[in-house]
Order: C-alpha cells, then sequence, then structure tokens
C-alpha cells in the first residue's frame, strides 16, 4: 500500500509535470489534426508530412547527418574514453574528466558561435564542412561520458592481464576494450542521435543553405511560415521516431547491456 | 611510442581541441580590429561598448529572474518528492519523469508555443519562465533521486537522543541531502539560464533573454555596432565565462564532498 504522506508530497511534482508537458502535449496533438482555415479536425497533415517528397527528404537528410554525427563522434572519443579509463589515476583521470564534462555547461549556440568565427577565419564557410565540424564539436562530450563510464567499470588490470597471456593490441582492442564499452556506446549513440536529428541552433548558424534540417523546418513553419497544422504533425512524426529508434535499440541489444 | 603515450597523446591533442574555438572567441573579444582573424592590437573597447548596451542588460536581468526562479521552483516540487521517496523506484512517477527528458526539445518547445497560444496568453518573462520549469522539474528530481538524499539510520539516531522533528530536519535531514540539492540548482539554473530552443518558441514580440538577443545578432551581424562580431564576442565571452565558473564551482563542491 502507498503511503499518504508519499501521494501529498510526490503530488505537487506529478501536477505541475502535467500542467507544464503534458497539457501542452495534448495541444500539440490537437493542432496537428485541427485545420484551422477550413475549421475541420483532418489527417491530412500527417498524410502531407509523410508523403510528400520534400518533407520526407528534409527528415532522410537529417537522419543521415545524425548518422554521420553518431559514427564520427564515436570513433573520435573511443581512444579518449580508453585512455581516461584504462591508464589515467588519480589526479590526471579528474584533470581530464574536468576537461570533457566541462563543455557541457557552455549552451551550443555559444559553442557554435565561437565556432564559427574560427572557421570562417581558417577560410571554412557556412555550409555542410561546417555544418559537421560544428555537430561533431558539440557532440564529442555525450558520447565520450557514457563510454567512459562503461570502461571505467572493467576489472582493474585486465589489459596487463592479457597481455601477460600473450594477447596482441589488435585482441586487446576487439576481444576486451570494445566489449566493455557496448553499454555506453549503445546510450551515447542514442542520445547523440536523438539530439542531433532535431538539431536547431548548428544547422541554422553554422550550415548556411545546406543547413535545411528537420529542426530547422519545424521552426519556419510554426514561427515564420504560421503553419501549425503541419508543423505539429512534424514534430510527432520526429518524436515518434526518436522514441522508436530508442526502443528498437534497446530491445535489439538488451542482452549485451544487463 | 608505446600504445599508451599514443593515446595519451591523442587524448590531449582532442581536449585542445574542444578549447580552441572557445579560447579564439575570448582572444577576439579583446582584438581592436572588427575583422575576424586581423589582430590590430589589445582593447577593452568592445567590454565598453556591453555597458552602454541596454538591450544585453535587459537580456541579462531577464535570463538571471528566470533562472533563479525557474531552478528554484523545481527543485524545492522535485526535492519534496525526493524525500519522500527515499531512493525508492516509484515506476508511476518515473514514467511521467523520463519524457520530458527523452523528447525532442524542438517538439517540446512546439507544444508549448501551441498551449500559450491556445490559452491566449501573452508570451513573455512568464511563459518562458514556465517552459522551463516543465523540463528542470524532471531533471531535478532525476538529479536528486540518482544521488542518495536520505540517510534513515542517522535519522533514527538523532530521534533517539532526543532531537524533535524539525531538529532532525534542520540539522540531519537536509545538510545530509546538501550535495543533490547543489546538483540539481546548478544543473537546472544552467540548463535555463542558457536555453535557446524553448525560450525560442515561449518568446513574445519583444521579450528576450541573453540567448535570444546573441542568436538575433548572430543572424545579422553588423545591422548596429552592438551586433558587431567583437562586441557579440564579448557578450558571448562573458556568458560563457558565467557558466564555466558555476561549473567549476560546482565541481569544486563535488570533489570536496566526495574527498572527505
Amino acid at each position: 500500500m502507498v503511503q499518504r504522506s508519499l501521494v501529498i508530497a510526490v503530488a505537487p511534482l506529478v501536477v505541475a509535470l502535467l500542467l507544464l508537458f503534458y497539457a501542452p502535449n495534448i495541444a500539440l496533438v490537437y493542432y496537428s489534426f485541427y485545420d484551422r482555415v477550413r475549421g475541420v479536425f483532418t489527417i491530412d497533415f500527417y498524410l502531407d508530412v509523410i508523403t510528400n517528397t520534400v518533407y520526407l527528404n528534409v527528415i532522410l537528410y537529417s537522419l543521415s547527418i545524425a548518422v554521420t554525427t553518431v559514427l564520427a563522434t564515436l570513433a573520435l572519443t573511443l581512444p579518449v574514453a580508453a585512455y581516461i579509463a584504462l591508464y589515467s589515476r588519480g589526479f590526471e583521470r579528474i584533470l581530464l574528466l574536468v576537461i570533457f564534462t566541462t563543455p557541457f555547461w557552455i549552451d551550443f549556440l555559444l559553442r557554435a558561435w565561437a565556432l564559427k568565427s574560427l572557421l570562417y577565419m581558417v577560410g571554412v564557410r557556412e555550409g555542410f564542412l561546417a555544418l559537421m565540424v560544428g555537430m561533431v564539436y558539440d557532440y564529442i562530450p555525450f558520447t565520450l561520458l557514457p563510454v567512459y563510464a562503461s570502461l571505467a567499470r572493467m576489472p582493474p588490470h585486465i589489459v596487463d592481464v592479457a597481455r601477460t597471456l600473450g594477447a596482441g593490441s589488435l585482441d586487446i582492442w576487439t576481444r576486451i576494450i570494445i566489449p566493455y564499452a557496448v553499454p555506453g556506446v549503445l546510450v551515447g549513440s542514442a542520445l547523440v542521435l536523438l539530439m542531433s536529428f532535431t538539431e536547431l541552433v548548428i544547422p541554422s548558424l553554422l550550415g548556411g543553405v545546406r543547413g535545411f534540417t528537420v529542426g530547422p523546418l519545424i521552426y519556419t513553419l510554426i514561427l515564420a511560415g504560421d503553419d501549425w497544422g503541419r508543423g505539429a504533425a512534424l514534430a510527432i512524426v520526429i518524436t515518434v521516431l526518436s522514441v522508436l529508434s530508442i526502443v528498437l535499440a534497446y530491445r535489439r541489444f538488451k542482452g549485451w547491456l544487463l | 611510442m608505446s600504445s599508451k603515450q599514443l593515446l595519451r597523446v591523442y587524448t590531449y591533442v582532442i581536449a585542445l581541441l574542444l578549447y580552441i574555438p572557445i579560447a579564439f572567441m575570448v582572444i577576439s573579444s579583446f582584438n581592436s580590429s572588427p575583422y575576424i582573424g586581423v589582430w590590430e592590437g589589445f582593447t577593452t573597447y568592445w567590454y565598453q561598448l556591453l555597458l552602454r548596451d541596454s538591450e544585453a542588460h535587459i537580456a541579462l536581468v531577464n535570463s538571471l529572474t528566470i533562472a533563479i526562479v525557474s531552478s528554484t521552483l523545481s527543485v524545492s516540487t522535485a526535492l519534496l518528492a525526493a524525500l519522500q521517496v527515499r531512493g525508492r523506484r516509484l515506476t508511476a512517477v518515473d514514467a511521467l519523469v523520463y519524457p520530458p527528458i527523452v523528447m525532442p526539445e524542438v517538439a517540446e518547445a512546439v507544444a508549448l508555443f501551441l498551449a500559450f497560444t491556445y490559452l491566449g496568453v501573452e508570451k513573455g518573462w512568464l511563459t518562458v519562465m514556465l517552459g522551463h520549469t516543465a523540463f528542470n522539474l524532471a531533471f531535478a528530481y532525476v538529479t536528486l533521486t540518482v544521488s542518495r538524499v536520505r540517510f534513515e539510520e542517522l535519522e533514527d539516531a538523532a530521534r533517539t537522543l532526543g532531537a524533535g522533528r524539525l531538529q532532525t530536519f534542520k540539522d540531519i535531514i537536509l545538510p545530509l541531502a546538501m550535495p543533490g540539492i547543489v546538483a540539481a540548482l546548478a544543473i537546472t539554473f544552467l540548463l535555463s539560464f542558457t536555453n535557446f530552443i524553448k525560450t525560442l518558441f515561449t518568446t513574445g514580440p519583444g521579450f528576450y533573454t541573453l540567448p535570444i538577443l546573441i542568436w538575433n545578432r548572430a543572424r545579422r551581424p553588423g545591422i548596429s555596432e552592438f551586433a558587431s562580431q567583437n562586441a557579440l564576442n564579448a557578450l558571448a565571452t562573458l556568458v560563457t565565462l558565467t557558466a564555466l565558473s558555476i561549473a567549476v564551482a560546482y565541481t569544486a563542491y563535488m570533489l570536496r564532498k566526495a574527498g572527505r
């Protein structure tokens, strides 16, 4: 039986979440079905979003950018995570963790802005390259930390033991480090995929004409175009896509995670 | 070079790369030339310009008041729950708390925009603050339930030794819950202070926070001297330093607690 004091203590949190998060989502669903011009309920907005090739292309383009971001950040951060987890000790480990977590505290907008002037100076203008550099730059900490957290759980000296027993570098990476990194890799990939897929700031500031991904598309539909129906339907479609990909990844790799 | 040394060099190179753009921004904000990458000497001109920049002052006040109110509201609401939940996993509450963290921010922002529009609320300080509080509640609750906030053995000992309910709360429960509270306050304050996307969708004409001001100026550089490259670098540097000093203070606090 649930205690009464517990219910009373949890109630304000639950009510606030219902009012501030769940009620607005009802409005989102409502407007995705409601045609303001004709005053009728319709599924046309959804049909439009999933059949119109313009929207579909933007979604696929955003997905491909997100997947590239995931793969690039993983490739770049796996060696860093391995170094921190396997070789750094005491003060050096704390220092490195502080160095790699601090960017978390600086907002994407500021980091993207800082990167923009630097890229401009070295001759990289707004476009696909600047967009990808911006994505990778901003998401590195989000992949690094989960991967580090999994590697830190490796039994101490396992690498030394393997080496003593005759394992080569390749064996150590493919049979010890990477298997231990898998849960963190999955968590980090899911996180980065989810966030980079719907990113708004980096494509807008760094992407130029190549920066028209789903984030800017929703921004244009809702705030610039006043097209609430399509904007709401698109927001729901990308939410469903994001959540589905997480659930599928979780189901598929559940055995690895446990 | 051994593989360990190789990994070490690589790690520090990546660490350096993470900070080069920020360092470049800070250095540029002291450059007397208005052109990017042309160093003409040291100046504090862009910072003096900020002193006369009334839009930046308004934005700063808005950002600060919203972050303070939103983090206080969300942490106290979440703390009330977390103190009674005591580290148990309440599936029903978890099921309500995680969606705000998982949902794409831009979709959540659209939802807030449509809800406020439907209600006919004038968009401004209140709508932005409530929008920030929606996800801050979730982050505060998760932070407070992940860190241990209750130590029942010590509370029982205090009660046995004659402490009343109030004294137990003041002298035992609150001090022991402090690391979790500080963490939750730091995280929610910064999430709100630097938030851009939700603010963009919940703000009305004429109301802006620092990130919104930086965004507006970054997209139309040069419409006024306040929006010139290095003036913007100076403003961005100050916001970054604010965030960094909170991060450093927070890390130092946590390390000291862990060291005990």
